[in-house]
């Protein structure tokens, strides 16, 4: 299965997607367009709660920072599947930005394996 | 009571399916003579399958630190299902359930017990030479990973009757990994057994007792 999710006026956290239970999240290609006002800063990350386990009996959530960029204001980033690769989700992703901007867009298209 | 094929069979899979290596309706099976009283029905005794199995598919997963693991516990007990003990055998008499055991392409291994620590189906004949999970060589004596037995080809069977003697999964994360997600998938042929003693032997599926692979 493979989707996009297009998150524009981020203020706080928007969820791209949730990783279902027996896949694991891959991102394949990121796009963040700023176009807005000012410089923002994008944070993508991971929220899930671990299985008990030998060393930890009883696991609380986790919050995952799996990305970060800055973006200048007219600045247009893009990651591919190549880059992007190595990033692994396995709960819960979402877009994290700092200020309310309806100019600055994020396109996240990602698929389970 | 456990089989694995070579990893060299994973390519026959690009032409048959995995339920194509189950049991079917009319295959034979005998159970060895070392099967103890309480499975008098079953020991040393030949049956065939005597309709045509259904196959239940049942994934389950766990994410747990990189250098940690879970033990999961495939018999049925008298309580309710947990995710630490999964209640994958019959509830009677007279049925044979088939599980194929396939693992997802992550970065974890699994190690097979019957029927507690110590008494790994993988060891070698000296006594200290099990897989030891604190160990950092000896932990990978006797590892399953997906390569064994793909998720979507498991070469890995194991054999359940109602009341036998469980069997764990040491399910171990690769150190290296913040968390890892663990992901089993068990296909399930539930076969209903009757008696064919004039069945040919040698064209049998046999069912060891577990101290027939575990005790040499």
């Amino acid at each position: 299965m493979a989707d996009t999710r297009v998150v524009s006026n981020l203020s706080g956290t928007a969820i791209l997607f949730t990783t279902p239970k027996h896949v694991k999240g891959k991102i394949t290609a990121l796009n963040v367009d700023n176009q807005g006002a000012s410089s923002h800063t994008i944070i993508l990350t991971d929220t899930f709660t671990p299985d008990a386990s030998a060393g930890v009996a009883s696991p609380t959530v986790q919050i995952k920072q799996r990305f970060q960029t800055t973006l200048v204001k007219g600045v247009v980033f893009s990651a591919d599947e190549n880059s992007l690769r190595d990033i692994e989700c396995l709960g819960a992703v979402h877009a994290v930005g700092d200020t309310l901007d309806s100019g600055c867009v994020i396109i996240a298209n990602y698929h389970f394996e | 009571m456990i089989t694995n094929l070579a990893p060299a069979f994973a390519r026959v899979s690009v032409e048959a399916r995995p339920q194509d290596l189950f049991l079917k309706k009319g295959s034979w099976v005998q159970f060895s003579k070392q099967w103890p009283a309480e499975h008098a029905w079953a020991s040393g005794k030949m049956f065939s399958v005597s309709q045509e199995p259904v196959i239940v598919t049942f994934p389950m997963s766990w994410i747990i630190p990189g250098g940690d693991y879970v033990d999961v516990n495939l018999a049925t007990v008298p309580t309710a299902f947990t995710t630490t003990v999964l209640n994958l055998y019959p509830a009677k008499q007279g049925v044979l359930y088939q599980a194929a055991v396939g693992l997802k392409n992550y970065d974890f291994f699994m190690q097979i017990g019957i029927p507690a620590a110590q008494q790994y189906v993988y060891k070698l004949g000296a006594s200290y030479m099990y897989p030891i999970i604190t160990d950092a060589n000896l932990k990978y004596l006797g590892q399953k990973t997906y390569k064994d037995s793909p998720d979507t080809a498991p070469l890995l069977f194991f054999y359940f009757i109602n009341n036998q003697p469980f069997f764990f999964l040491r399910l171990y994360a690769l150190e290296g990994k913040d968390f890892e997600k663990i992901s089993v998938v068990f296909y399930i042929n539930k076969c209903q057994l009757e008696l064919a003693p004039m069945a040919n032997p040698q064209q049998a599926l046999l069912v060891p007792y577990y101290s027939e692979l575990t005790e040499y």
